[in-house]
């Protein structure tokens, strides 16, 4: 067999394995689901609000309610969790058990991660067509290429915030607050990524801003996609994508850094 | 195959005093204070060698075994493990060791152990034919076929750790390190796994270091052992040697029909024997247990003979525990 092939069996096993972890705990998986709903559903009711009958600029009721459902999956497909259990592998020393295989630990997140997106796209994507085919209000008007544009922006935006994620969990070597450091990071996420308010309503250059640091092509740039709000505006698709590629480039360099640095201070505690 | 010069490891432990205000002073002014969890260690294991690491907790054994793995990097000294650096964590080397933690698991703990299995397939690449020849031979050895089919978290102590065997075995590895292995098994399951550990070397010429709480796994597994104590080595060499020098005596028990008399005839006898380097370490109307120097053994039950009338009579060595304590008190020498 070729490398390539032994490559892709080992993540098809780790695949099938990490389905079944999750089928065993598949009703905190739906609870945890749903739960991430709540903070999109929240923002649109404040908007929906403060709007009433009028619109703000160009965001009415119904670009409201487009917007933040697309928000709500985008945030459920592409968020990270890695550094909850990063952090915890890392200090509880069960970290090793997996440092011992010859298998980069990460790519057991990798599948997890793509475990649970799948399962989430599995329950979201068909519900939401037939809430758009009962309520034609709440489907957007996309079209074959925005959705594929839409899909390759998930997995970007993926990739950039696994990594990220990754990252901060990696600071389990050497700290025991990785967890809060990285809440700290994500209340700037939520405030810069357009997952409170689209981020076109926000003050001049903010956009800018953000389109430089890991957030706007993580949610606000996906979610706009999809509504097409970008569609006049070639220029800005191109820029998102080459936000999250170079974000990619860079922080999966930093990564192999971080990971020389911090096994070095890994304490493999227990035992 | 393991050579290990000047090991030392070196942890930085934050300290402080329990209570509410020096959690709050800690804050402020952090105290560090380091911690010499292995300290100028050397030695080397030749292929095939089964070695004992014995030492009390927190001695430095499990740290030793995770620096020999490559999970810990050491502050100072050089090793090799099978001509690797473990800590540079090649893939090469990680296909030929196994590290099994009786108190750490490495079983997906949601699913039956038969699935870790079907990763750890994949993970060391092995082809189908020797996963399945490997595979049946460790269910038949650890009999294991029932239980690789529940869900890890529902394993005994006992069967979790049987499987934890398999899991780590799968790869055949050629270095076995194993920390506590027959921790939590009954006395008949710890020899089947004393047996396989055994079969197992002289099977796949594997290097072994072993450590356990149960002396009697590493009485039956390894003619050398190495003693450690506070990150020290303190003796390398034969187990045999061991107990001689650290109970440089044995122990004679003896059952004898009673009466005044002869108690009497015991301690006059006794006392004849007094050069003997002898030690009454329990009596009773009808039993006495002794301890005799070694060279004197047979005199000493010879003369008891003689002079007493005698039910039964056993002369045993002392068991390892009691060297080994013997041997920290006096401060055991390489």
């Amino acid at each position: 067999m070729n490398r390539l092939t032994l490559f892709l069996n080992k993540y098809a096993r780790l695949f099938q394995v990490e389905w079944s972890v999750m089928l065993a705990y598949r009703s905190e998986s739906l609870i945890w689901m749903v739960g991430a709903f709540v903070q999109p559903l929240i923002s649109l009711a404040v908007w929906l609000t403060i709007s009433g009958t009028g619109s703000i600029n160009g965001y009415g009721a119904r670009e409201y309610i487009l917007y933040f459902l697309g928000v709500l999956l985008v945030e459920r497909l592409t968020r990270s969790w890695d550094v909850w259990e990063l952090d915890q592998d890392i200090r509880e020393g069960t970290f090793s058990a997996k440092l011992l295989r010859p298998f980069h630990p990460i790519h057991w997140s990798v599948t997890q991660n793509l475990v649970y997106k799948s399962f989430f796209a599995l329950l979201m994507v068909p519900a939401w067509l037939v809430l758009g085919w009962l309520f034609p209000v709440l489907s957007p008007a996309a079209n074959l290429s925005s959705v594929l544009l839409f899909t390759l922006a998930i997995i970007g935006s993926s990739a950039v915030r696994f990594l990220t994620g990754y990252m901060f969990g990696l600071l389990a070597f050497w700290t025991n607050r990785a967890i809060s450091i990285f809440l700290i990071y994500e209340m700037a996420h939520l405030l810069l990524s357009g997952r409170i308010a689209p981020l076109s309503m926000y003050p001049d250059g903010w956009l800018e801003w953000s389109l430089w640091l890991p957030f706007y092509a993580t949610v606000g740039f996906p979610v706009e996609l999809l509504s097409g709000r970008l569609s006049d505006n070639p220029q800005w698709i191109v820029l998102g994508f080459c936000s999250q590629i170079v974000w990619i480039a860079m922080l999966g360099l930093a990564l192999r850094l971080q990971w020389r640095a911090g096994l070095k201070k890994y304490g493999a505690v227990g035992g | 195959m393991i050579e290990v010069r000047g090991l030392q490891k070196v942890y930085k432990v934050h300290e402080r005093e329990a209570g509410f205000w020096s959690s709050v002073r800690s804050l402020f002014d952090r105290k560090f204070r380091d911690v010499y969890a292995v300290d100028d260690v050397s030695f080397s294991i030749a292929p095939g060698e089964i070695v004992g690491f014995l030492g009390p907790n927190g001695a430095g054994k499990t740290t030793t075994m995770k620096v020999l793995t490559g999970l810990l990097h050491p502050t100072a000294g050089e090793v090799q493990v099978g001509g690797f650096v473990p800590h540079k964590h090649e893939r090469a080397f990680k296909r030929r060791i196994s590290l099994v933690m009786g108190q750490k698991s490495q079983l997906i703990w949601d699913v039956p152990a038969s699935e870790t299995f079907l990763v750890n397939k994949v993970i060391y690449e092995i082809d189908d034919a020797a996963y399945r020849r490997q595979l049946d031979e460790l269910i038949e050895l650890l009999q294991i076929a029932e239980v690789m089919q529940k869900p890890v978290r529902q394993l005994s102590l006992g069967e979790r750790m049987k499987c934890e065997l398999a899991a780590s075995l799968l790869h055949k590895p050629d270095l076995l390190f194993l920390d506590e292995p027959t921790i939590g098994l009954d006395v008949n399951m710890q020899e089947v796994v004393r047996e396989f550990i055994r079969r197992y070397n002289r099977l796949h010429k594997a290097t072994i270091l072993l450590t356990s709480h149960y002396m009697a796994d590493v009485a039956a597994l390894c003619q050398r052992v190495m003693v450690i104590n506070r990150g020290k080595l303190l003796y390398d060499g034969e187990i045999s040697e061991l107990i001689e020098r650290h109970a440089p005596y044995k122990r004679l028990k003896l059952w004898f029909d009673g009466g005044r008399e002869a108690l009497e005839l015991l301690e006059s006898t006794l006392l004849s024997c007094g050069d003997s380097g002898l030690k009454v370490i329990a009596q009773t109307e009808h039993h006495v247990e002794l301890e005799v120097a070694r060279q004197h053994i047979s005199t000493v039950s010879a003369r008891l003979l003689q002079t007493l009338a005698v039910a039964d009579l056993t002369i045993e060595d002392p068991s390892l525990e009691d060297v080994i304590s013997q041997a920290f008190a006096a401060g055991v020498q390489p």
